[in-house]
């Protein structure tokens, strides 16, 4: 019961630090904006770098989708829905979520080992000493280039995603090219586009913040930063997973009380 | 002038500091001198403001360094420098960057304007201060840990702080880099004529460099004097201190000289 309560206590204490640094990091963003080159490197390490790891996520995804949804839809006589399938499901659930994944798997887990790293070997302190703000300096270029590059990222998965579809779909499953593109403008509105996006500025925060705060709060010299990367990792999936589905229920009740309301 | 009023501080229940009273004046070369685990790194902390006290004053000139937070603490510590024990290098950055990273950042030296194209020539001199010349383009990880250590301080120096904290400078070296440590912080304290505030329990070179020494016990200063009465001062720890150099005062250098002087 005690421990029931002190875990309850720890995850609130935890929570409320979260909800602290990331304050301060938006603080630091607007009190002083991060010089453009530091900027720079974020948005090359996050986008650029991640470009060919996210382009075949997508691609592949895009493939399995396409390859899936024939085989379950063709004797049934719709397969004819397979590109409309492979684009809803691209644009609003897995271009979002696995270009996620991927951000976090290899940049997330660099951002905490990086400053973990520098926390443990007062390389923080240093810079604190020095009078930078770290939170300036180190945290709000990561914040910004996540929340430019993720969704930037995310419309390139969705790109690739469809591409592969048409591929397999086209030259595989001999599905005619017109067949496969026509129903995707008749059936995609600018509100999967707009829950895609959301979803994917919501997990470009997500990913920066959760892995800049548990880095900085690595203690404890070389096990204490693995300890942190591992755990930023595995916090972040759950939470994109979590917010997922808030966010996929929260947009569409929103968006049908708005259509009720505009008749 | 540096003072510290009636500071406590524990982690948990173990008391750090209780009840330390310590005063620095301005041009001195002050070794706080205590066993490992005494809080000597500690009260460094709190004097750079990085720790707040759960009790108590820590006064930098005018700024009460316990109560700063956010700007007005970066604004006080532009006055000061750290030389952390390991150095604290940044990994990223070459030698050279990481000793003009307080210029790049502030375009400044003790509130003068400086120019970006002056870097450049500024971070070669403070390395050939410390006695490092042509290792601009290395990074940390290819240099030695005294090394480190002088680079360390040239980072620190460069942009003429009013104080300068040393972190157990001379920790892991062998006898003859921790000397050429010990003149480096003299070299320093000479060019810069601040204050130097050496957290330490090497006692050769605190002796051969220090101008007083506090001794650091239970969490309070125990004894503050200069060398040759602290080191003949009765106490269980001096005893053990003096054990260690076979009593040999003659290790007391600055000191000696000033009272030549």
């Amino acid at each position: 019961m005690l421990q029931g309560l002190l875990s309850q206590f720890s995850f609130v204490t935890i929570t409320g630090e979260y909800a602290v640094f990331v304050g301060r990091v938006l603080l630091s963003i607007v009190k002083k904006f991060p010089r453009w080159s530091l900027l720079r490197d974020q948005l090359f390490n996050i986008g650029v770098l991640s470009l060919s790891v996210v382009a075949l996520t997508g691609f592949s995804t895009g493939l399995v989708l396409a390859a899936q949804s024939y085989y379950q839809l063709a004797d049934k006589g719709l397969a004819s829905v397979t590109g409309l399938m492979v684009a809803k499901a691209m644009l609003t659930e897995l271009g979002p979520i696995l270009t996620a994944f991927m951000i976090t798997g290899r940049v997330g887990a660099s951002m905490t080992a990086e400053l973990g790293t520098m926390v443990v070997t007062e390389q923080v302190d240093a810079m604190k000493s020095m009078a930078v703000d770290p939170y300036n300096y180190l945290m709000g270029p990561r914040f910004i280039g996540g929340f430019i590059m993720v969704p930037i990222l995310t419309i390139f998965s969705i790109v690739m995603g469809v591409f592969g579809g048409y591929l397999i779909s086209v030259y595989f499953f001999n599905i005619a090219p017109i067949v496969f593109w026509e129903p995707i403008p008749m059936y995609t509105t600018s509100f999967d586009l707009f829950v895609g996006m959301t979803k994917s500025f919501v997990f470009g925060v997500l990913i920066t913040t959760i892995c800049c705060f548990k880095g900085i709060k690595a203690t404890g010299g070389a096990a204490g930063v693995g300890e942190s990367t591992t755990s930023a990792v595995v916090i972040s999936y759950v939470i994109i997973l979590f917010v997922n589905f808030l966010l996929t229920i929260g947009l569409n009740s929103l968006h049908d009380e708005i259509s009720r309301f505009l008749g | 002038m540096i003072e510290l009023k009636n500071l406590y501080k524990a982690f948990g229940s173990n008391k750090v500091l209780d009840d330390l009273n310590l005063k620095i004046q301005d041009n001195e070369i002050f070794v706080i001198l205590g066993k490992s685990g005494m809080g000597k790194s500690v009260i460094l902390k709190h004097i750079v403001g990085l720790m707040k006290p759960d009790q108590g004053d820590v006064l930098l000139d005018d700024y009460h360094m316990n109560t700063l937070e956010g700007i007005r603490l970066y604004e006080a510590l532009k006055n000061v420098a750290t030389i952390y024990q390991m150095g604290a290098l940044f990994d990223s950055m070459t030698v050279a960057e990481n000793v003009g990273f307080y210029l790049r950042e502030h375009l400044t030296i003790g509130g003068k304007k400086i120019n970006k194209s002056d870097i450049r020539g500024l971070v070669a001199g403070a390395l050939k201060l410390v006695g490092l010349e042509g290792i601009e383009d290395l990074y940390p990880s290819d240099i030695s840990g005294g090394m480190k250590k002088r680079v360390s301080i040239a980072r620190g120096s460069i942009y003429k702080p009013k104080y300068i904290c040393y972190d157990e400078p001379t920790t892991g070296l062998d006898p003859v880099t921790a000397l050429a440590i010990g003149e480096c912080i003299e070299k320093q304290q000479d060019e810069l004529k601040g204050t130097t505030i050496v957290v330490s329990h090497d006692i050769p070179t605190t002796l051969r460099i220090a101008d007083r020494i506090a001794l650091l016990d239970n969490g309070r200063v125990e004894i503050c004097a200069d060398p040759l009465t602290f080191m003949q001062t009765k106490h269980p720890i001096i005893d053990e201190f003096n054990a260690s150099i076979g009593g040999d005062l003659s290790l007391i250098k600055r000191a000696a000289r000033r009272n030549g002087a």
